[in-house]
């Protein structure tokens, strides 16, 4: 009995510790695209600006500035990073998993469906709160999804490995 | 057979896992072909998280199988790799060889209309006057570089996030095989 509580505790410990790498992985990724973001206004001479050609529309007019020069993603993008950046890295410290995470996604993209919406038929766009905001609810929630399954994943891996190695 | 079964290996004579190449193959295709829709750059990432989706959901649905979200998430990424490098590829070709750029017309078209919204004149000038400058340097071997790396990174990120989503999603049978 106190063994199998024993390797429970054990169980939950390496569990924890998976999903805070899984989770410094992670935000490690999306603060590159940060930085990498950053780095197209801050050295514009590198040609960065293309890394995100494929995954964004990069507007200079919808895009946040360094003494005059864009970002290299839009508002809602960016935004968008530094959501799934601090959802992904939150995991360093805190391990609970919402059960609502479907409807908090569900939530989420539809606040940020109708900002869209709103972007394009109001006469001057939405406010740069509002993308900002909806960007980042949208990159928490998402976070919700990842990081558990990539913790698992790899457990489930190392498992099967040492599993055919006993046989 | 009855679709609405859980996935029986037996069923389809096969030993192990169902075969994942055509939901995959869909996604890919479903990605390839938004790729080149005129402002379809306008969405971001969404077609291929959708891709992504798409190829989850097919998956499931045809085998009645409930996939993890380890199998989920590679087939995400595989779909997202498929489609996104193909569309990669293809736009460079046609770049190279009949000099035209997939989305550029509608880029310019979107970038005035949007500087014209909010900044007036002067807005749409300087944004005239970017897309000249972005115009006359052209591709160089750098850019090209970068977007091949950009597309297999953010290929990744979006198969990542759209197979993990779809995996806990769709789920079709109580039990994984």
């Amino acid at each position: 009995m106190l063994k199998r509580a024993q390797s429970t505790v054990r169980e939950n410990s390496a569990y924890k510790h998976r999903l805070r790498i899984a989770g410094i992985a992670l935000a490690g990724v999306f603060g590159f695209l940060i930085g990498v973001a950053i780095l197209c206004a801050t050295h514009p001479e590198w040609g960065l600006h293309s890394a995100f050609s494929s995954v964004c529309h990069q507007q200079p007019h919808r895009s946040h500035k360094m003494d005059g020069v864009p970002l290299g993603v839009c508002i809602r993008c960016f935004w968008l990073y530094v959501g799934l950046f601090l959802g992904h890295g939150r995991f360093v410290f805190c391990h609970t998993i919402p059960n609502s995470r479907v409807l908090l996604l569900g939530i989420a993209v539809t606040l940020g469906a109708l900002d869209w919406v709103s972007g394009w038929i109001t006469p001057t766009g939405n406010p740069v709160w509002l993308r900002m905001t909806t960007s980042i609810v949208i990159g928490i929630s998402v976070s919700h999804f990842t990081v558990s399954p990539l913790a698992k994943w790899v457990y489930q891996e190392n498992q099967t490995r040492k599993n055919k190695h006993k046989s | 057979m009855n679709t609405n079964e859980p996935y029986q290996p037996h069923m389809h004579g096969e030993s192990e896992q169902p075969d994942d190449f055509k939901a995959m193959m869909i996604g890919a295709v479903f990605i390839f072909i938004i790729a080149f829709i005129p402002y379809a750059v306008l969405a971001c990432c969404l077609p291929q998280i959708f891709g992504a989706l798409l190829a989850v959901h097919l998956f499931t649905s045809q085998y009645s199988y409930t996939l993890t979200t380890g199998q989920g998430i590679k087939l995400g990424i595989l779909t997202c790799l498929l489609g996104g490098l193909s569309a990669w590829v293809a736009s460079m070709g046609m770049y190279f060889l009949f000099d035209y750029q997939v989305g550029a017309k509608e880029g310019e078209w979107i970038s005035l209309t949007i500087a014209e919204k909010v900044g007036g004149a002067q807005a749409v000038e300087q944004a005239k006057a970017a897309i000249a400058e972005q115009q006359a340097k052209g591709l160089g071997m750098l850019q090209i570089g970068i977007g091949l790396i950009s597309s297999i990174l953010f290929a990744c990120i979006s198969g990542l996030i759209g197979g993990s989503i779809g995996a806990k999603l769709f789920q079709r049978a109580p039990n994984n095989l």
